[in-house]
């Protein structure tokens, strides 16, 4: 009985000492954590509302955003707003292997996509995660959103809803392609109702 | 002055043994998921191996320390909750100073948690020495990972990307070798390496003599 007593007392001493210690460091790095988020998501505004920035200047990232973007909010939901009125919000839903996030630009009539960028996801490196480089997804600027945007995974895009996918990565388009549609649903009334 | 008189007779074996003749990627073939994972580049290795011998030092400081109070039907509780803290404490440390470093380790930092050198090396030697031989046992154990993923990282970058440390070194016409970018690129460089190691280091394992 005693042995066991001493085990648990041990074990929960041992315990509280390690989790003071975490909290400890957690207090010093939770608002550079924050920052460097912060920063990532500004850069990544950026580049899909298609403003320039000098990547390489630390300092002038937030002072270019703060500039040319402003920051809207209405509830709980936050949206960004360019100088020539596109609107970028972030999105987030799931892929085909794991939660996707990220964000997308529209054009001030709610009509076309300006840009759509990924911040996270679970995909299969080397072929759904081709999806979210950059040069791909360039294709995707200047789409039709209404009614709704497609992605071809064998390809032959024609019209202006339809973007060419990247074969290999068929389930992975889908999921894109169901995360922009429905992210667009539910933002569009928000921010109308807001303007 | 040798380093056998700097650390005396037992540290030196500590150190020769981890080091080299019981090197822990060649010899008991542990830490090896992570060896094969993160290995496509060099800075990748260098953080890896610095989060390890990190995370080895202060398990074997707090293990070692306290081995005379560890109930010994908790230990392996007590080591989890011990490396599991170390492990936590470097991954917030990468995510606030080295983000781009952090997303290019991905999920490999958490698991640190599950590399058998540290787990190993608790129950083989932390919890039965001393702190100054666990903390020495520690270093070893530590710089031979390392050496054996730079080894890897090395070969890997410089067929798979063309560059080392991510200068190009290679002449404009240098085609990439893509598979050594990829994970099967891995396995048989990790293997070559251990050819090469298990043989200078006159290796024996048990049970594969002829």
């Amino acid at each position: 009985m005693k042995e066991r007593i001493i085990m648990v007392v041990f074990i929960l001493i041992l315990g509280s000492f390690l989790t003071t210690a975490l909290v400890i460091v957690d207090n010093f790095t939770a608002p550079k954590i924050k920052a460097n988020e912060e920063k990532k998501l500004q850069i990544n505004l950026m580049k899909i509302l298609d403003i320039p920035f000098d990547e390489k200047d630390e300092s002038s990232i937030k002072q270019t955003f703060t500039e040319n973007v402003e920051t809207l909010s209405k509830g709980d939901f936050t949206y960004y707003k360019s100088k020539n009125n596109d609107i970028a919000f972030e999105i987030a839903g799931p892929g085909a292997f794991g939660p996707l996030t990220g964000a997308m630009a529209i054009s001030s009539d709610f009509e076309r996509l300006k840009g759509v960028t990924i911040l996270s996801n679970s995909e299969t490196p080397g072929l759904g995660t081709r999806l979210f480089e950059e040069v791909y997804l360039k294709n995707y600027k200047g789409k039709k959103i209404v009614p709704e945007i497609k992605v071809l995974s064998g390809g032959g895009a024609k019209s202006e809803n339809e973007v060419d996918g990247i074969t290999g990565a068929t389930l992975t388009g889908v999921a894109l392609q169901n995360l922009l549609n429905k992210e667009y649903k539910r933002v569009k009334p928000i921010i109308s109702e807001s303007e | 002055m040798s380093l056998k008189t700097i650390v005396g007779a037992k540290g030196y074996k500590v150190l020769k043994n981890g080091i080299w003749s019981d090197h822990p990627v060649c010899s008991t073939t542990l830490g090896i998921c992570s060896a094969l994972a993160i290995t496509n580049k060099i800075e990748n290795a260098i953080a890896m191996s610095a989060g390890v011998i990190f995370v080895l030092l202060l398990t074997s400081l707090l293990i070692s320390t306290l081995r005379k109070l560890i109930p010994s039907r908790v230990r392996i509780i007590t080591y989890m909750i011990v490396i599991a803290t170390c492990v936590t404490i470097v991954d917030k440390f990468l995510k606030a100073y080295f983000p781009p470093l952090s997303e290019a380790m991905g999920p490999y930092i958490p698991l640190i948690i599950t590399n058998c050198i540290i787990m190993g090396r608790a129950e083989a030697f932390f919890v039965q020495n001393n702190t100054y031989h666990s903390i020495l046992d520690a270093i070893a154990n530590g710089l031979a990972y390392s050496y054996s993923l730079l080894a890897v990282a090395v070969v890997r970058e410089f067929l798979g990307f063309g560059s080392v440390l991510g200068f190009t070194v290679t002449p404009a016409g240098w085609e990439n070798w893509v598979l050594m970018a990829l994970p099967c690129g891995a396995f048989f460089v990790l293997g070559i390496v251990l050819w090469i190691i298990r043989t200078l280091a006159n290796i024996e394992l048990p049970g594969a003599k002829g």
